[in-house]
């Protein structure tokens, strides 16, 4: 939510501390901020987040809101929801952050009536709808609000519409209470707040029309429906620059109700979304008075009337309190606190408390619904103080360090196939085909959870065979441990692959379960069957295995060695791969062919090192020796060579030309490539 | 040209590595299922139906043949707590416990570097008298010292998860900079509740944090897809 450093200053006589400094006090005390920013500054794109711009005052000094703002994103999470989503709810942190006195900014006033007529409202949903706060202004003259007003809702990126709307819409980000106004002469008969009736519809304020059924609840008049309860304001009765009179409306709607409702609307509104997450009731009567109060200063006229305040059902605000032991929070907490520093922490949320004994009864603010348990006040007092406070303790040890059965074989799994050169890997857990339906899948390919291992591992295992040769190897081992949710139910499974040379492929695989099959400690001691091969990939449910086996008693388990500290990005382009073969000649010249045991050859690291000097940057692998032969006074020599670029995709040319720089550099050698 | 020689896969290594931190603590490892019903993701947990904090977590929901319920893959390996107490509690045996919980989730977002469908996390339980936040602190700084170096430092930040209060971010001071790691927090007396454990005699903290995370920062991999792409142009550089 996106909160002005301006208007939290309205708070609070003294001065706060720069926006940075009340940005790390909420980020301490409350919440993650996630940004920082100036309103003025368009198009500041969201990477910029955290840093601080602010504008520069503004040539005019005469609003109280003409210097620049700071505009403070702040991550509000559903639990402080219910009094967080406005200015006064961030303002009260901030004055237990700083220990600061609040103060009623100025616009926060109450008229008495001048003699409108009371609002005709009915309510036929009392357990929805539990109070409704209404109230009459008449006679007014709608033009453009004032400029700070403006000014304030801009920072928030709020465009403004005219007075009325923008005086509702400025007491929403006030104090959190979502109003609408109604232009009361649209209004046929009295609003009744009810369900909506199936197949009546209605247009809301940004034009779209939407059909109601009776699970939608609605303000109507005799003509239909107004405005979907709590949700959104529609067109019919909506507020314009014509508007002279209108009817306020501040109604309690049940959280869940306008949860359900606006999901299955598909309408997400700051109205909807503050109600989802519970308003103070209180909030509903002073949202209305603060709203006429401030219409009449921006729109009226010297014939503007004010009705009572029509107050339908109840909004008690029952003020709470939560005993709770002075001793346990403080344990709790961590932190070695007395009773005192306890009921100080409380005092700068406004929590004040009675003690009896270790027992705190305490008086919770009506706005804090999120209070109902001691466990709650722990993290009140906790936050206060400062989580910095808390000292590191290691907790006791409790007792047998029991190992599942499942975790321990499947890493015995691993130590065998680790060892006999396999390599594990992990596919998707999503499949083009299945048994399990994925309801709002990502991918075509993805709407299922997988069957079994054997369909996203056969792909790696083609996908890793191309790739052999940049690995480095001409084989590919690799396995997969994971959960597979075939129509039976989820089960562990094992897949084991081989790609290479056809004639080994069988023998491979055919070994390594052997290697599973081993007695204990070697093995997991129970047949795995050669039948599961299919296609060079081997598959197996596990639980069926596990279940066979004994409780596991001790961790034997050790790791292969690991290669590498730091991960060494990897090229998306396509590789090359060129061989050269060549015979070199003798080191020593005048050596005589037939003196063959006396023959020194260049070595192979020799020659590899001229390639290598020769080959050019793209080499990613190699030069790697895979021939050697000694024939006739020759020896001959052959090397691999693995080219790739990290920009783009190797042209043949490309690497031709390199690997004509290398043959020149063997031929001027003496030496004769084959 | 040579054998290929095998490798582990570098989150498995975390997991083998964490393992061996937790268990010099006296933790136990926990495993369950990864499709979940309703109630052992959120409502065990204290997410009410309706409830604002659903929206926290991006759901795979699920249609199984094998189950008439909606299934959820799970979003997080928070329901591991509640098996595990419940299974402890039918078997007589009450606390103390510690265990933690490796194990792959499932989050319902777009995809990119940082994002994943699918991911592994930590969860870590801890259940006896008079746990403080004190002992939640002493077992995670013991841990990221241990997992990532000596000079990793651990702080709290104020945060929300239902199944904690109360709710905590766990930042972690690693080469200099504060990195958002885990959540954490002491265990909400409605989880342990449902869990079959009296809260009012026990208390307990609870933490989970993503493995990919630990391993991306710990190494420096790049792109989190990668763990789950099949390729060994990663795993083999480990």
């Amino acid at each position: 939510m996106k909160v002005s450093y301006n208007w939290l200053q309205s708070y609070f006589k003294e001065k706060l501390p720069s926006p940075e400094k009340a940005g790390e006090v909420l980020t301490h005390l409350s919440f993650e901020l996630e940004g920082m920013e100036s309103p003025l500054t368009k198009g500041v794109p969201h990477s910029d987040a955290g840093r601080v711009v602010t504008t520069p005052a503004s040539e005019d000094g005469g609003t109280p809101f003409s210097k620049g703002d700071t505009v403070l994103d702040v991550k509000v999470l559903p639990d402080r929801a219910c009094y967080t989503l406005s200015h006064r709810g961030i303002a009260y942190e901030l004055a237990a952050g700083l220990e600061l006195e609040m103060s009623a900014p100025q616009w926060q006033k109450t008229l008495p009536s001048s003699g409108a007529v009371l609002p005709d409202v009915r309510v036929e949903t009392t357990d929805l709808c539990t109070y409704f706060a209404g109230r009459r202004v008449t006679n007014l003259r709608n033009g453009a609000s004032p400029k700070w007003m403006q000014e304030l809702l801009a920072s928030l990126g709020q465009r403004s519409i005219n007075a009325i709307v923008d005086v509702t819409n400025f007491v929403m980000f006030d104090i959190g209470r979502p109003l609408h106004a109604f232009d009361a002469k649209k209004v046929q008969g009295p609003i009744v707040v009810r369900f909506a009736t199936e197949g009546e519809t209605m247009r809301t304020l940004d034009g779209k029309d939407v059909k109601l059924n009776p699970s939608v609840l609605v303000l109507a008049d005799d003509e239909g429906p107004l405005a979907l309860a709590g949700i959104k304001g529609g067109t019919r009765a909506s507020v314009d620059e014509n508007t002279t009179d209108i009817i306020l409306e501040a109604a309690n709607w049940d959280a869940t109700y306008i949860r359900k409702a606006s999901q299955k609307l598909g309408i997400r509104t700051d109205a909807s979304k503050r109600f989802e997450n519970r308003v103070p009731p209180a909030y509903a009567t002073e949202g209305v008075e603060f709203a006429c109060s401030l219409i009449v200063e921006c729109a009226g006229t010297p014939e503007t009337k004010t009705s009572e305040t029509l107050a339908l059902g109840s909004a008690s605000d029952a003020s709470r309190t939560l005993t709770v032991s002075a001793k346990t929070t403080a344990q709790k907490t961590g932190i070695n606190l007395s009773a005192a520093d306890v009921t100080s922490a409380l005092r700068r949320l406004a929590i004040a408390s009675v003690a009896r004994g270790d027992e705190l009864t305490l008086a919770i603010p009506h706005f804090r619904l999120d209070l109902s348990i001691p466990e709650d006040i722990v993290e009140e007092v906790g936050r206060v103080v400062g989580y910095d406070k808390i000292p590191t303790v290691l907790p006791p040890k409790t007792g047998d360090v029991e190992l599942p059965a499942s975790f321990y074989y499947e890493w015995k799994i691993r130590q065998v196939l680790i060892a006999a050169g396999f390599s594990e890997i992990f596919t998707s857990s999503f499949n083009e085909k299945g048994d399990v339906i994925i309801e709002k899948p990502l991918a075509e390919d993805k709407k299922f959870a997988r069957p079994n291992l054997r369909s996203n591992f056969e792909r790696a295992l083609k996908m890793n065979a191309v790739n052999a040769p940049l690995l480095g190897a001409d084989e590919t081992r690799i396995f997969e441990l994971g959960k597979v949710f075939p129509k039976g139910g989820e089960h562990s499974s094992l897949a084991i692959g081989v790609a290479g040379s056809k004639k080994k492929i069988a023998g491979v695989l055919e070994g390594a379960l052997e290697l599973l099959s081993q007695p204990s400690p070697r093995g997991l001691g129970t047949p795995f069957s050669k039948g599961d091969i299919k296609d060079g990939v081997f598959e197996a449910n596990l639980d069926a295995v596990f279940a066979s086996l004994p409780e596991p008693t001790e961790w034997d388990i050790s790791l292969p060695p690991q290669r590498s500290e730091k991960f060494t990005p990897f090229s998306p382009y396509p590789f090359i791969v060129r061989d050269v073969a060549l015979f070199v000649s003798p080191l020593a010249k005048g050596v005589s062919d037939s003196d063959r045991t006396g023959v020194v050859f260049p070595s192979a690291e020799s020659v590899a090192q001229l390639i290598r000097e020769h080959a050019g940057s793209l080499v990613v692998r190699g030069p790697e020796l895979f021939d050697e032969f000694s024939r006739e006074g020759k020896k001959s020599l052959a090397f691999r060579l693995v080219f790739q670029s990290f920009d783009r995709t190797l042209s043949d040319g490309e690497v031709n030309s390199a690997m004509e720089n290398v043959y020149s550099a063997l031929k001027a050698e003496g030496w004769q490539v084959r | 040209m040579h054998k290929p020689e095998g490798h582990l896969h570098p989150i498995s290594r975390a997991i083998a590595e964490i393992r061996a931190i937790y268990e010099e603590l006296g933790f136990a490892v926990a495993v369950g299922p990864e499709l979940e019903t309703d109630w052992y993701n959120f409502e065990a947990l204290n997410f009410p139906k309706d409830h604002p904090a659903r929206d926290m977590q991006d759901t795979f929901w699920a249609k199984a043949p094998f189950s008439k319920e909606r299934m959820v893959l799970r979003t997080h390996t928070s329901p591991v707590q509640v098996r595990y107490m419940e299974e402890k509690v039918k078997a007589g045996i009450m606390p103390p416990y510690s265990i933690i919980v490796p194990g792959k989730v499932f989050r319902n977002e777009a995809t990119d570097a940082t994002h994943e469908a699918q991911f592994h996390q930590l969860e870590a339980l801890y259940v006896d008298k008079e746990v403080s936040m004190a002992h939640l602190k002493g077992t995670l700084d013991h841990f990221f010292k241990k997992y990532l170096g000596p000079d990793a430092e651990v702080r709290f930040r104020p945060s929300f998860f239902p199944f904690v209060e109360p709710g905590l971010e766990v930042d972690v001071k690693y080469r200099g900079k504060w990195l958002e790691m885990f959540g954490a927090g002491l265990i909400h007396p409605n989880v342990l509740r449902a869990s079959g454990v009296d809260p009012k005699a026990y208390s307990g903290f609870a933490f989970g944090g993503g493995i990919d995370r630990l391993v991306i920062v710990k190494y420096g991999v790049t792109d989190i897809r990668m763990f789950y792409n099949g390729d060994l142009r990663l795993v083999n550089q480990f």
